[in-house]
């Protein structure tokens, strides 16, 4: 045997253990990472139709809306369910109750999100679908320049319209590009409002990502 | 590379290589690692259209300045009864032969609400059992991709008729 040789099948037995060992590492470092990352996916889509399925029941206590201050987050302990249905089985959906979530979200955004039992971010819009340009609208209480919609603006041309609450236009939560989002989940529902067809949409969102 | 003694030479490749492989695994290990961004997006509407149609009354509709069409119809007396839902109004409208009126009514409720990317098709047969006319239609996609459906039942003249909702991409 000659020198040189005996190195050479050392080396290239080390490289071997080598190759192998690193093999499994990364095997077992991808595997674990792809098992423990979270949030998962499903759970950001799980999380919309939750909030979107509690948003479109009546809540608990059916009559929360009478029971808690909005402007105050520590009279919210009563509430363990925040929807806005006006009853169960109904499509409708209780001005009171959604004027509420307005101004709880306006109270505090943290305590609204731990009352959705939601571990993302999330935004909900409420929209209604109407025409500014129709004489009926243009002629009613509700016509668009009333509510800030000025002609010839986009709002103005779009048929799509937030939907208005006492407490203001129906928006809750942080919007996905305000919040830097990198995942994102979009639900729409439908539901009646004011005797008008909405469209709900519940996005969740985080600042994470999968693999 | 020549140093001189044997064996030497050859570590020196070794460790070449090793670098080389190293290299290669920590470029493996940060594609592997790299972020993707997820989005998804879920519809959900055959259920929650005809639900929203078994809620709302005609009369509600006929109220709402946003459903001019429904004021219309409601001020022909043309539903009856007048505070039928407005699932109720279409299905009645459709079969007493009033077509057009029926399908303006489905337009005017449902044609804005869903996404243009999406195919709308509001159906009614005239018994179990008989073929499905069009109320109302809208096309989607060609590939019809189906997204839901749902069914509301009137009872006309004594017998059952299916209405049926269906939204497809």
């Amino acid at each position: 045997m000659r020198k040189g040789q005996v190195w050479s099948y050392d080396i290239l037995t080390a490289v071997v253990v080598f190759i192998i060992t690193f093999a499994f590492l990364i095997f077992f470092w991808w595997s674990v990472t792809t098992l423990t990352t979270e949030p998962r996916p499903e759970g950001l889509a799980l999380g919309a139709r939750d909030i979107s399925d509690a948003l479109l029941s009546p809540g608990n206590p059916e009559d929360w809306n009478t029971v808690v201050d909005p402007g105050d987050a520590g009279t919210w302990g009563a509430i363990s369910l925040l929807g806005m249905g006006e009853e169960f089985g109904s499509q409708e959906i209780s001005i009171d109750k959604a004027s509420k979530l307005v101004q709880m979200d306006a109270t505090n955004y943290t305590a609204l999100k731990a009352k959705l039992r939601i571990n993302y971010n999330f935004y909900v819009e409420m929209k209604e679908f109407y025409n500014c340009s129709e004489t009926s609208i243009i002629w009613s209480p509700m016509n668009c320049t009333a509510r800030g919609i000025l002609p010839g603006t986009s709002e103005w041309n779009s048929l799509e319209h937030f939907a208005s609450t006492p407490s203001g236009n129906f928006t809750l939560g942080i919007g996905p590009d305000a919040g830097g989002a990198r995942s994102v989940s979009v639900l729409n529902r439908f539901a009646i409002y004011n005797g008008s067809l909405v469209r709900l949409k519940v996005i969740t969102w985080t600042n994470q990502t999968w693999q | 590379m020549a140093v001189g003694r044997k064996g030497i030479v050859l570590t020196l490749d070794a460790l070449f290589a090793l670098a080389l492989l190293l290299l290669s695994t920590v470029l493996i290990l940060i594609l592997l690692s790299r972020p993707l961004p997820l989005d998804v997006y879920g519809f959900e509407p055959a259920s929650d259209l005809m639900g929203a149609m078994r809620t709302v009354s005609m009369a509600e509709l006929a109220a709402n300045p946003r459903y001019p069409y429904a004021a219309s119809v409601a001020a022909r007396n043309l539903t009856d009864p007048y505070n039928a839902s407005v699932a109720d109004s279409i299905g009645e409208l459709f079969l007493s032969g009033r077509t057009e009126e029926a399908g303006g009514l489905a337009r005017e409720f449902l044609g804005d609400a869903v996404p243009a990317t999406f195919g709308v098709e509001l159906m009614m047969n005239t018994g179990p059992g008989t073929a499905f006319s069009y109320i109302y239609s809208r096309p989607g996609s060609a590939s019809k991709n189906f997204v839901g459906v749902d069914r509301h039942l009137i009872y006309y003249n004594g017998v059952e008729r299916e209405m049926r909702l269906v939204i497809y991409r």
